[in-house]
């Protein structure tokens, strides 16, 4: 039983990591915009199928 | 001919077909000179007195930021970030399409003006935001601090909860323990960090000997902290740590949503002074003309005003004539001649020639910009103040029911522990968090759907005030009508050749840019089929009057016929004789006769206007309004209009209706800039179009409903609950569970039932 003893160490390390992680994310501006993101990730497929990179590609 | 698609060239073909091929010269010919004043009006912004205003300088590089008006779709964004290729010394383009804003980097070199002309000319309205440092670094630094310190308060939390878990699910002896003490170390975090706004809270507000919903939570936490580590130690049973941290989690949580839909929205719409010019000529001390910003000038400084500027300040005239529109002030647009010597107000536009003037006040202490300062509005957060106050009640009753257990219970029973207990399980259930974040919740979800329909909120809390509204008043001008000009009736003289006069008053008005001298060149050259070309005749243009010309011997002038005073009638005159006349009016939108038959069944529906009489009684025999109509109405005649009528609601322009805004319960604009419209408003519509009107007083009313189901059953849960508690039926885990629970509850039914409900219309539509 002493293994449950390690995996609530463990378990607490990870909550740390994640804690620290969000700090992290919060102080570099990840949350400051929710919305326009969604949009810009369907833009970079028009970026990509121009012709010449098309061509490459087949 | 090049086309850029089959559409175009099949309608070109059409016109010219239709004889109408001047179309296209009227058109290109005023494209070219829109595009030539628009460039002139954003060079402006180039001035370094002007720059400093909206760079803000980061490290390496300046922020600008551009409010960017009608974004719908990716495609948007795209072409907006692409700005960095086309402009110099741009580096880089970031939408933010939560708040329509444009953050670019730039250098300090970068040309202003030259971002603004390439958004205008994308097809989207743009405005620089003028940049706040101090409030806006302060909100951001708030905001940030905020979300960490929930998300942390989150995680420690939920560790909590699965330690306690295990000990609830039967661990025992050394596991319990070793569980029990990394709860502890745990709720050292929620104890010192978390919780420390409560106590700041509680603190200033006993030093203000006021009531704060704190008081409840500093004790609990901190009364509970203390029992649980008490019987830590001494091997008691009685520990809480877990509801002691999901009680701090979520009225954090509650709080952030609340402080969250106040935080949108934040276009920092206090700066700046729409109605003054951005850069005014003023003579320096060496007596040249200089360009500057109007902050500068002083009492005695020499301006000059250019046609179509509005003045930066009030002043004596110094030039021999000058022609103002002062509909700013008087709420009546046509022209006032000014002699030299006489008294002008800043916010007037000139409408004549290029005129000097010596201020007598600087812009501050100018006549409307008193008049804005008076009509800045009083924000009440009713919604969250009645919560509050209920909050303040049964927190009240739950500390005294607390008060009784733990006396009860410790005198009376011998049983300390036992009375902790309740008294904890009391304050827990009874804690006034689901109606805390219920409440904040539902205005935040009432502020999402307003979005959707292109509306913002000043004070979201306003839109309580929408559910009592009885009178709805209209602007007519630009609110039911069109802003431009429209012709509604042409008659001539009969002993006269309409052709001839047809092309006379062509060929008069060719040299004026007044939207109703363009309005007649087109009416004349699509009856005539073609633009005459009259030689020997001289033009002259009176600014603000109209345009005078000699023919063949012969004086004739276009100019407003002042005979006629129901209607905007101008007429063509031949040495004094009436030739022909032309009447105006606003062309009635065609949404509004929708929205008012919609608005007629509910509410008694009002137009309030400074046009003549006549013409406000047209538009309102055509909408069918079941209301009064005023007609003539100052701007402070509109004022007490609304004095005299109860739950009003008023829809109107920001500019010259800002008055009647003010005084009204609620206000919309609808056009204008937005700086200025919330100086006065609660809600600014996005677009002109008013057909989102019914649908904000539905969503108002869909929210009350919800809220003051809301409080029934805060209230129910309340009594049972504490009933349950006093009883002892309840401990305090069964309370930190079943208070989170009824959170859950009424959280989840705000999201839901929070909805624009369908018109009737739409409904027609959909089935």
């Amino acid at each position: 039983m002493e293994i449950i003893s390690l995996m609530v160490a463990i378990a607490m390390m990870l909550a740390l990591f994640f804690v620290i992680a969000f700090v992290w994310a919060s102080l570099n501006g990840q949350w400051d915009d929710l919305e326009t993101p969604a949009h810009r990730i369907l833009l970079e497929d028009i970026e990509n199928s121009n012709p010449s990179k098309k061509g490459e590609n087949t | 001919m090049d086309f850029c698609c089959d559409g175009c060239k099949h309608v070109y073909h059409f016109i010219q077909s239709c004889d109408l091929g001047a179309y296209y010269r009227l058109k290109e010919k005023s494209k070219r000179v829109e595009e030539q004043k628009a460039r002139e009006f954003f060079e402006d912004f180039d001035h370094p007195d002007l720059k400093k205003k909206y760079l803000k300088k980061l490290e390496n590089y300046f922020e600008l930021r551009v409010f960017v008006e009608g974004i719908h779709c990716s495609a948007c964004i795209w072409i907006l970030e692409k700005l960095p290729e086309l402009v110099e010394n741009c580096y880089s383009a970031k939408l933010n399409m939560s708040d329509n804003c444009l953050r670019m980097l730039v250098s300090e070199e970068v040309k202003i003006s030259d971002i603004l002309f390439y958004i205008q000319n994308f097809g989207y309205k743009a405005q620089a935001l003028k940049t706040d440092e101090k409030t806006e670094e302060k909100l951001k630094h708030l905001r940030k601090s905020y979300l960490i310190k929930l998300g942390i308060t989150a995680a420690l939390t939920g560790n909590i909860m699965l330690m306690t878990t295990s000990v609830y699910g039967g661990a025992i002896d050394n596991f319990k323990d070793q569980f029990h003490w990394i709860s502890f170390f745990l709720s050292l975090g929620i104890v010192f960090y978390s919780a420390n706004d409560f106590y700041k809270n509680s603190i200033r507000a006993f030093k203000q000997k006021s009531f704060s919903v704190d008081y409840s939570l500093s004790i609990a936490i901190v009364l509970g902290f203390l029992i649980s580590t008490y019987n830590l130690v001494t091997d008691g049973e009685y520990i809480y740590y877990d509801s002691i941290a999901s009680l701090c989690f979520l009225i954090l949580a509650s709080r952030y949503f609340l402080s969250y839909s106040k935080w949108q929205n934040q276009l920092n719409p206090e700066s700046g002074h729409p109605l003054l010019p951005r850069l005014v000529f003023s003579k320096n001390s060496e007596a040249q003309w200089v360009k500057t910003v109007p902050e500068k000038l002083e009492v005695n400084s020499i301006i000059k005003i250019e046609e179509g500027q509005r003045l930066p300040a009030d002043g004596k005239l110094l030039s021999s004539k000058a022609y103002l529109d002062e509909s700013i002030l008087t709420g009546e647009s046509e022209s006032i001649e000014k002699n030299k010597d006489q008294e002008v107000w800043a916010g007037t536009l000139n409408l004549g020639n290029t005129f000097e003037y010596i201020a007598s006040s600087n812009s501050e202490n100018s006549k409307i910009f008193n008049i804005l300062k008076e009509s800045k509005i009083n924000s009440s957060d009713s919604y969250v103040e009645t919560a509050q106050s209920y909050a303040k009640v049964l927190s009240i009753v739950s500390h005294l029911m607390a008060a009784v257990a733990l006396v009860y219970g410790g005198v009376f029973m011998n049983n300390w522990h036992w009375g902790f207990g309740i008294a904890l399980a009391i304050l827990i259930i009874s804690c006034p968090c689901a109606f805390a974040i219920a409440t904040p919740l539902s205005l935040q979800r009432a502020n999402q759907k307003l979005k959707k329909l292109g509306v913002l909120a000043r004070n979201i809390e306003a839109i309580e005030k929408l559910t009592s509204v009885k009178n709805i008043f209209f602007d007519k001008t630009g609110t039911l009508t069109e802003d431009s000009f429209s012709i509604s009736s042409f008659e001539w003289n009969q002993n006269y050749d309409e052709k001839e006069i047809l092309s006379l008053a062509s060929q008069m008005e060719s040299i004026s840019g007044h939207p109703i001298a363009k309005a007649i060149r087109l009416q004349c050259i699509s009856s005539l089929k073609q633009a005459p070309v009259l030689k020997e005749m001289k033009i002259l243009e009176i600014p603000g009057l109209g345009v005078c010309a000699k023919y063949l011997g012969d004086n004739y002038e276009i100019k407003r016929n002042t005979e006629v005073k129901e209607t905007n009638t101008v007429s063509l005159y031949k040495n004094k004789e009436i030739l022909a006349s032309w009447t105006f009016s606003n062309q009635i939108k065609n949404q509004s006769h929708l929205l008012i038959e919609e608005l007629n069944a509910n509410y008694k529906v009002h137009i309030l206007s400074g046009d003549h009489k006549k013409e406000v009684i047209r538009v309102a025999n055509a909408l069918k309004i079941n209301g009064s109509s005023f007609a003539q109405q100052k701007p402070e005649d509109k004022e007490s209009v609304i004095g005299r009528h109860n739950n009003t609601l008023m829809i109107g322009d920001g500019v010259n209706d800002t008055l009647a805004l003010k005084k009204a319960d609620v206000a919309i604009a609808t056009q204008g800039s937005i700086e200025l419209a919330f100086r006065s408003s609660h809600f600014y519509l996005k677009s002109t179009d008013i057909e989102s009107v019914p649908k904000i007083l539905g969503l108002a009313k869909a929210l009350k409903k919800n809220i003051d189901s809301n409080y029934l059953f805060s209230i129910c849960f309340n009594i049972i609950g504490i009933t349950l508690a006093f009883g002892g039926y309840i401990t305090p885990l069964a309370a930190a569970i079943l208070m989170p629970i009824s959170s859950l509850i009424l959280s989840l039914k705000s999201f839901y039932k929070v909805q624009i409900p369908q018109t009737a219309r739409e409904g027609i539509w959909k089935s």
